[in-house]
């Protein structure tokens, strides 16, 4: 039987982190975090507990995540609301909170022109799952990770300094 | 030996940083090690391999978010129908066993807490104690419980403008917050508390009709462990807004609810309750609050009034409209406050509340004046 609240313990950060690499957006992806949980929870309540919780868990985040994308106009119209007080609340200084701001988005940018694959096994890596548990989520064979990571990261990079690069030429 | 492909170098260097990520298996890994002791190239491949990795890590830290608290645990949705007793009493014991046990090894980020339209819960249920705990992974210290009325406080705010909803929940205990000391050093959850306010907050009959999602956090998930079974009641009749309460069966092996944490859209402003409000001066209104009568500066004093729970109401005038506050004193909470909720009064126009220092305030202005006043008020409060 599975321990939930060790799980809930050990993966929430992680599932928070890769959420938020979907959604951009913090409180959204605590809420979808959330939400993953309950949903996994129901599932193993029925009797169906899988075989790798982690990536099981990893994927039900990912196909709330894809929904969300329908859902960002309602929740639009609130946000600016919300981070005006989130902002004024958390950040402890304008300059740091513009530069993490500005990192956050060259990081993203940069994530976007990755392969959707590649990306993905780079988030789960970055997540916290195992190779057979990121073979299990994305179909790939267990031997074809480490290429699949070793591309994406490359790629990561290189985006990355072209943007840079782009950016101090202005 | 062949010269390591670059997908191999990565996942040697993978399986070295994470032993147990099942990246590369033994056999292999020592082939690459001899290889790597006896090539130069390869070995300078590594390296580059290596920089690589740690580049692409630190641009991955950069995308993240700021503060990774862990969220409360959250609710289970589910259908609001009486349980029918035979299939539910197996569903449930289940997953309320790991909720329960969930939430108790969580962090939880705030709270709002249901005014309700419904009777209290009576104390003495949310008041049993939990043996200290045992359960492996979950050492939490016992915290003491405050069982009173709801009080608004803290974090999630609206997600959605204030269509009709749920029916108000019951509301469960108060609580203190216990110091986080279950979590790894590294586990940054935020702990609040939550106090319990003026026992005015609690039962009006007024229907509250809001969306949310309810979130609670219970201690004595060890309870469970020694084999005691979770029963949950559902007591908001909205499949979206669920006030829960868990008892252990039997009594022995009780679990606490420690808190019930209501996200979404916040409970009705204060100001806006059939109360009766009675005129008083400000010296006495100075007195209820234990001199921290909060005032907008520079704002004319209309109107300071009280009602029979010891609340202070202040009406203010300036150029841009009207502003109002309620304010009340709130045992001091031993954890940082959080960020203020929001919400609209009943007139529409937006409110926040406030609480630090032992005092919880609610404030109605104009649309665009709440937030700045309310962080002024962060910012000059004790």
């Amino acid at each position: 039987m599975i321990d939930w609240a060790e799980l809930y313990r050990t993966t929430c950060a992680d599932l928070v982190r890769y959420l938020h690499r979907k959604v951009w957006d913090g409180e959204r992806a605590r809420d979808l975090a959330q939400e993953t949980f309950a949903r996994a929870l129901q599932h193993a309540a029925r009797g169906r507990e899988p075989e790798q919780p982690r990536a099981w868990l990893f994927s039900i985040a990912a196909n709330l995540a894809r929904d969300e994308a329908k859902l960002v106009v309602r929740r639009k119209k609130h946000l600016a609301l919300l981070q005006r007080e989130e902002t004024g609340r958390t950040q402890p200084d304008e300059a740091e909170r513009l530069d993490r701001e500005a990192r956050e988005r060259a990081a993203r940018a940069a994530l976007e022109q990755l392969g959707e694959r590649d990306r993905e096994v780079l988030l789960l890596w970055d997540a916290g799952l195992s190779y057979p548990e990121i073979a299990a989520q994305t179909g790939l064979a267990v031997g074809a990770i480490g290429t699949t990571l070793a591309r994406a990261r490359r790629r990561l990079v290189e985006a990355h300094e072209a943007l840079e690069a782009k950016h101090a030429a202005r | 030996m062949r010269h390591v492909d670059e997908g191999t170098l990565h996942a040697y260097l993978d399986a070295r940083d994470r032993p147990a990520a099942g990246a590369l298996d033994p056999g292999r890994r020592e082939q690459v090690e001899r290889h790597l002791a006896e090539c130069a190239t390869c070995a300078a491949a590594l390296a580059d391999a290596q920089r690589i990795r740690a580049r692409a890590g630190d641009i991955l830290q950069g995308a993240g978010p700021v503060a990774p608290e862990l969220p409360a645990f959250p609710a289970l949705a589910g259908p609001a129908a009486p349980p029918r007793p035979q299939r539910r009493r197996a569903w449930v014991p289940l997953a309320w066993a790991a909720s329960v046990m969930l939430a108790a090894g969580a962090g939880w980020m705030g709270s709002e807490l249901w005014r309700t339209e419904a009777t209290q819960l009576p104390p003495t249920e949310s008041g049993v104690t939990a043996p200290a705990p045992a359960a492996a992974g979950l050492k939490r210290p016992p915290a003491a419980v405050l069982d009173a009325a709801a009080e608004p406080a803290g974090q999630q705010a609206a997600a959605a403008s204030p269509p009709p909803s749920a029916r108000g929940a019951a509301v469960g205990g108060a609580v203190a917050a216990a110091p986080g000391g279950a979590a790894e050093a590294d586990e940054p959850a935020a702990q609040e508390a939550v106090a319990a306010s003026a026992p005015a907050m609690a039962a009006a009959p007024r229907e509250q009709r809001r969306e949310a999602s309810v979130d609670f956090r219970v201690r004595g998930a060890d309870a469970l462990a020694s084999g005691g079974k979770a029963r949950a009641d559902a007591l908001a009749s909205n499949e979206k807004a669920r006030a829960v309460r868990a008892f252990a069966d039997p009594p022995a092996a009780a679990v606490q609810l420690e808190a019930l944490v209501v996200t979404g859209v916040v409970h009705p402003y204060p100001g806006d309750e059939d109360v009766a409000w009675t005129d008083i001066s400000v010296a006495e209104a100075r007195r209820l609050l234990a001199d921290t009568l909060l005032l907008i500066p520079a704002a004319e004093v209309e109107r300071v009034a009280r009602d029979s729970a010891g609340r202070v109401l202040v009406r203010q005038r300036t150029t841009a409209g009207e502003i109002e506050l309620v304010q009340w004193r709130t045992p001091e909470p031993p954890a940082a406050p959080g960020p203020p909720v929001q919400g609209h009064a009943a007139d529409g126009s937006p409110f926040a509340v406030s609480r630090r220092g032992g005092v919880t305030v609610a404030l109605k202005a104009a649309a665009g004046r709440v937030e700045s006043l309310v962080q002024q008020l962060e910012r000059h409060r004790p």
